[in-house]
């Protein structure tokens, strides 16, 4: 697939708030730069299926980690 | 694209039974195929990061699962995968159990891996192959743009069944595994190993810390296969091949 955009609204308030920090930043070019960093960083994050293991699972797998010789 | 990693594959096995592995054979038959020897020490978390990176392990420095007592997370690694730069693009990424760090990493896949990824019995080892294949084909039917995925157990059966037939048993399981992938898919593809395996008495790293029923130890030599005539030197080569081909 390749890159193709849409347009979408966003209030004017957001829009100028969102204006302020790129003239302020030396990251940013574009107030469309700003979003589809932020919103793509945004969706990366919930992709991730990465979960919060809990300190007994935490232990399990050190427990098979010292069985395979790993620790 | 599809990238298949096999942890721990090796010449060593393949060629010297390639008649009993169908699948590998006519991969390799009607594509190409070489050999990756690493330059730096043999170790899974390390390569499978700089293969879908494109960091060398001196920079990102991620060597082991633990640090410091703890479980290294994805967070811990400072890198920037490929399946984030493509994913960022708009492109149909989705990754499945790639263990650069325990439980091994899935992007936009939901998988629950055997052992935390770490299967260590007969079943365990045996049953992994059936439930990577089995999650593989679904996300083959999405088409996906770029689709990752590694079996692992053939890592712990290389260290622990190193020169019985039992292992070959294993690569021709992982053989028959690829045939189903490649009876439901027919567009470019890389195999990979993140290294290869030797006997252990002729091992020149040592990448455990303890031997106990252990018969096969990590090797440079890592395998790959493909659809593409490619120039794989090094694990990172892989990041760039997949960046070239999507033009990013």
């Amino acid at each position: 697939m390749s890159e193709e955009y849409v347009s979408i609204k966003i209030p004017k308030k957001i829009y100028e708030e969102i204006k302020k920090r790129v003239e302020l930043s030396n990251e940013f070019n574009s107030v469309e730069e700003y979003i589809n960093f932020v919103l793509s960083e945004l969706l990366k994050e919930e992709e991730e299926e990465e979960y919060e293991l809990s300190e007994e699972e935490e232990e399990k797998i050190k427990e098979r980690l010292r069985g395979l010789g790993y620790l | 694209m599809i990238i298949i990693g096999l942890d721990g594959a090796t010449w060593k096995i393949i060629m010297k039974n390639i008649e009993d592995l169908k699948t590998i054979k006519s991969l390799m038959d009607r594509g190409y195929h070489g050999t990756i020897y690493l330059k730096y020490k043999p170790l899974s978390p390390a390569i499978w990061t700089s293969m879908f990176s494109g960091i060398s392990p001196r920079i990102h420095n991620h060597w082991d699962f633990i640090k410091n007592n703890s479980l290294v997370k994805r967070d811990d690694i400072p890198v920037k995968f490929i399946w984030e730069i493509l994913y960022e693009k708009g492109y149909d990424v989705y990754v499945l159990n790639v263990p650069f760090i325990i439980p091994p990493y899935n992007f936009r896949v939901e998988f629950k891996p055997i052992g935390y990824g770490l299967p260590i019995t007969e079943k365990e080892c045996l049953d992994e192959i059936n439930l990577i294949t089995n999650k593989a084909l679904e996300i083959i039917e999405k088409k996906p743009d770029l689709f990752i995925f590694v079996y692992t157990a053939l890592d712990r059966y290389s260290h622990l069944h190193w020169g019985e037939k039992k292992l070959l048993d294993f690569y021709i399981l992982i053989d028959k595994a690829l045939s189903k992938i490649f009876n439901n898919y027919d567009g470019d593809y890389i195999i990979v190993s993140d290294h290869g395996f030797t006997d252990l008495n002729k091992a020149r790293y040592k990448t455990l810390k303890r031997y106990d029923n252990i018969k096969g130890e990590h090797d440079i030599d890592a395998i790959y296969i493909s659809n593409m005539n490619l120039n794989i030197q090094q694990p990172e080569d892989i990041f760039y091949i997949i960046k070239r081909y999507f033009h990013v």
